[in-house]
Parts: structure tokens; C-alpha cells; sequence
């Protein structure tokens, strides 16, 4: 189902040459955003995406970040009308998420969990969370504004379910699908490989979170094909493969990610 | 950051800013989606990588803790095998993995 309300999407009035198939997935994920999930209604994940962007300016996550420990206050973020949408658990997730990413850890999944959040849920939070990030750093570092959100699509979420006996449980914090089980309505998440490395499978306990980060890596970096193939210069692309891989090494440096 | 853009134009040109922007985003969302899923890194690219995560200092990093430290046999092995690393890597990944 499409939305007739999602507003278009279009940065070909932006000063910079932005290639149409960047364009392309940035309009398809708003599209996407703005439905139904598995686990969250339509309103609920365009709130997530608001949030995401509202924890940049966070009284709350600043102090946070000052303190020693990502957990040395015991203070909870005073909830807008959007993150009432979400709640109190899911509002957290996406500030720690966006605001302290090198100190995240179990106790993040594990505390939403027992606010009662499911693992799909979290997941799916996670993904809009990162893809929207994504996004908006795109624009942000291009000097832009930020595209508005578009509108929710009406209707509760679709809850389907990945098999217990499909899951892969204790290799990360949330489960993944199994490495062979991408198979039937998943056989497309590895690409049609028999196999997937970790960053690939996170998100796959909600296989449209996969889908929705597939589109994106595409544009912005590579394709699951293109990504091991160090070599190999991207083609359409105005930086070689050194310098995105340089540049991925400095944002990972500055984000102190080790994986 | 308004210099930046301006530098990165003037020595590569504005398409070459936009495709970095968008690696920029990229990895935004990757080093995110790895650390608050507790990603562990990959056993292939752990050995192949074994000792240089010393050298670069990022053992320290709060989230070196999603990847438990390989035995030190290992990390000795992957970095003698690290001059091949291209090749080691097709040899230790399980075929068609990506």
C-alpha cells in the first residue's frame, strides 16, 4: 500500500550534483517509513525517525555524555507528544543510539526489553533509527535542511514473526535469522548468497529493516556484492574505493566503533 | 564546516562531496547498527585483523567489548598471515559469504 499523503521526497533542488539512484532510496525509504511496520504502526515508526532527530537536541542525553558512565543518571527524558507515541523505553533507545554510540552496550537492549518492548520491536526501532540518521548526516554534511518526514499511513502493524527454530540467538544482543535460513519469503536478504556477515544479518529478526538498510547501503556506500571486493572501483561513483573506505575508518575512529 | 565543503570542492569537485556526505551517512548508521546490536566482529576478519586492533590503539574502545579477545595464539597466526591477507580471507570465509 502506498501512501497518498507521504510528501515527495526530492533534492533535485540542491545546489550538489546528488545522483538520482541516492535520490531514488531516500524517496523509497520515506515511503516505507511512513507504513505499517511489523511490530510498530506507521505513526509510531515517522515518531521513532522525529525522535532520532530531536535527540540531537537533548538537554538530557548532553549531561549523559558528561557523566563517567552512560547509566550515572538517574533521570528519565521528559516525553513529548511524539515520543508518548513510542514511550518512555523507546525514546531512550533512540537517544543513546544517536547521542552516545561508543558507549552502548546490553543494558540498552536488556532495560528495553524489560519495559516490555519485544525484540522485534527493538530491532525495527533500531533500524528506522540508523537508516533516518543515515539520512539526515547525508544532508547535514551536505550543508542542507533536512527533508520534512512524511505522513503515517493508517493501520496497526502487520506482526509478522520470524520462527524461534529460524533465529540464531547469543551471537549479538537481539537475535538474528539463522545464517541458513534465509530462505522462502527471505531467500533475497543475503543477495541469494548462502550466507551473510554479522552487519548483514543484525537487523534480519525483521527481514523489511534488512530490505529497508539494503536499499540504502546501495546508494551510499556499496552493494552486498560490491562491498568484499576491495579492488574494485565502484562504478558511478566520484570517490574511489580508498578514500570511502578511508573515510568510513574516520567516522568509525570518531564514533569509537570496533566492530 | 562550510570550509570543508569548500576544500573538498575545489580539490575533487562537488560530486566527489556528495559521495563522501553520503559515506559520511553511511557509516553513521553502520557503527550504530553494529554497537547497539552488540556485534561481535566476524572470526574470519578477527584473525585476519589479530593484533592490528593493538596497534591501532582500539582495544580501549567501550565497544571492543562485543568481540571477546581471540587466545594468543591466534592473534599471533593472523598476523603472520596477514601479508596475505587478500587471499586468507577467500581461504577462511565460508564460500559465497559477503
Amino acid at each position: 500500500m502506498r501512501s497518498e499523503t507521504a510528501p515527495a521526497f526530492f533534492l533535485d533542488d540542491s545546489p550538489y550534483p546528488i545522483r538520482e539512484g541516492v535520490l531514488e532510496a531516500y524517496r523509497e525509504l520515506w515511503q516505507r517509513f511512513s507504513e505499517p511496520g511489523d511490530s510498530w504502526t506507521g505513526a509510531q515508526r515517522i515518531a521513532i525517525a522525529q525522535e532520532s532527530r530531536d535527540a540531537k537536541d537533548c538537554d538530557l542525553c548532553v549531561r549523559r555524555k558528561q557523566q563517567l558512565s552512560p547509566y550515572g543518571l538517574n533521570e528519565s527524558h521528559v516525553l513529548s507528544d511524539n515520543g508518548k507515541l513510542i514511550g518512555a523505553a523507546a525514546v531512550d533507545c533512540v537517544h543513546r543510539i544517536v547521542t552516545d554510540p561508543a558507549r552502548l552496550s546490553r543494558r540498552m537492549v536488556e532495560d528495553a526489553r524489560s519495559s516490555g518492548l519485544s525484540d522485534e520491536q527493538i530491532v525495527e526501532l533500531i533500524g528506522i533509527t540508523c537508516v533516518t540518521m543515515a539520512i539526515d548526516e547525508h544532508y547535514r554534511a551536505l550543508g542542507l535542511p533536512l527533508a520534512p518526514l512524511p505522513e503515517p499511513v493508517p493501520g496497526p502493524p502487520r506482526g509478522r514473526r520470524i520462527a524461534e527454530d529460524r533465529q540464531e540467538i547469543g551471537t549479538a544482543y537481539v537475535p538474528m535469522l539463522a545464517r541458513d535460513s534465509a530462505v522462502g519469503d527471505e531467500a533475497d536478504l543475503w543477495s541469494g548468497r548462502r550466507t551473510a556477515i554479522h552487519i548483514i544479518r543484525a537487523l534480519s529478526l525483521v527481514p523489511d529493516a534488512l530490505r529497508d538498510l539494503t536499499i540504502l547501503s546501495n546508494e551510499q556506500y556499496l552493494t552486498l556484492e560490491e562491498a568484499p571486493a576491495f579492488a574494485l572501483q565502484p562504478e558511478g561513483r566520484a570517490i574511489d574505493r580508498l578514500q570511502m573506505e578511508l573515510l568510513a575508518t574516520r567516522v568509525s575512529q570518531v564514533n569509537e566503533c570496533f566492530y | 564546516m562550510p570550509e570543508a565543503r569548500a576544500a573538498v570542492i575545489h580539490r575533487l569537485g562537488e560530486a566527489a562531496l556528495v559521495d563522501a556526505a553520503g559515506v559520511i551517512g553511511a557509516f553513521q548508521r553502520m557503527n550504530r547498527l553494529a554497537d547497539a546490536t552488540g556485534l561481535p566482529v566476524d572470526k574470519p576478519l578477527a584473525v585476519l585483523t589479530a593484533g592490528l586492533d593493538d596497534e591501532l590503539g582500539i582495544q580501549g574502545f567501550y565497544t571492543a567489548q562485543h568481540s571477546k579477545r581471540l587466545p594468543w595464539v591466534v592473534r599471533k597466526l593472523g598476523q603472520i598471515m596477514r601479508p596475505f591477507g587478500s587471499v586468507m580471507m577467500k581461504v577462511l570465509a565460508p564460500k559465497n559469504d559477503v
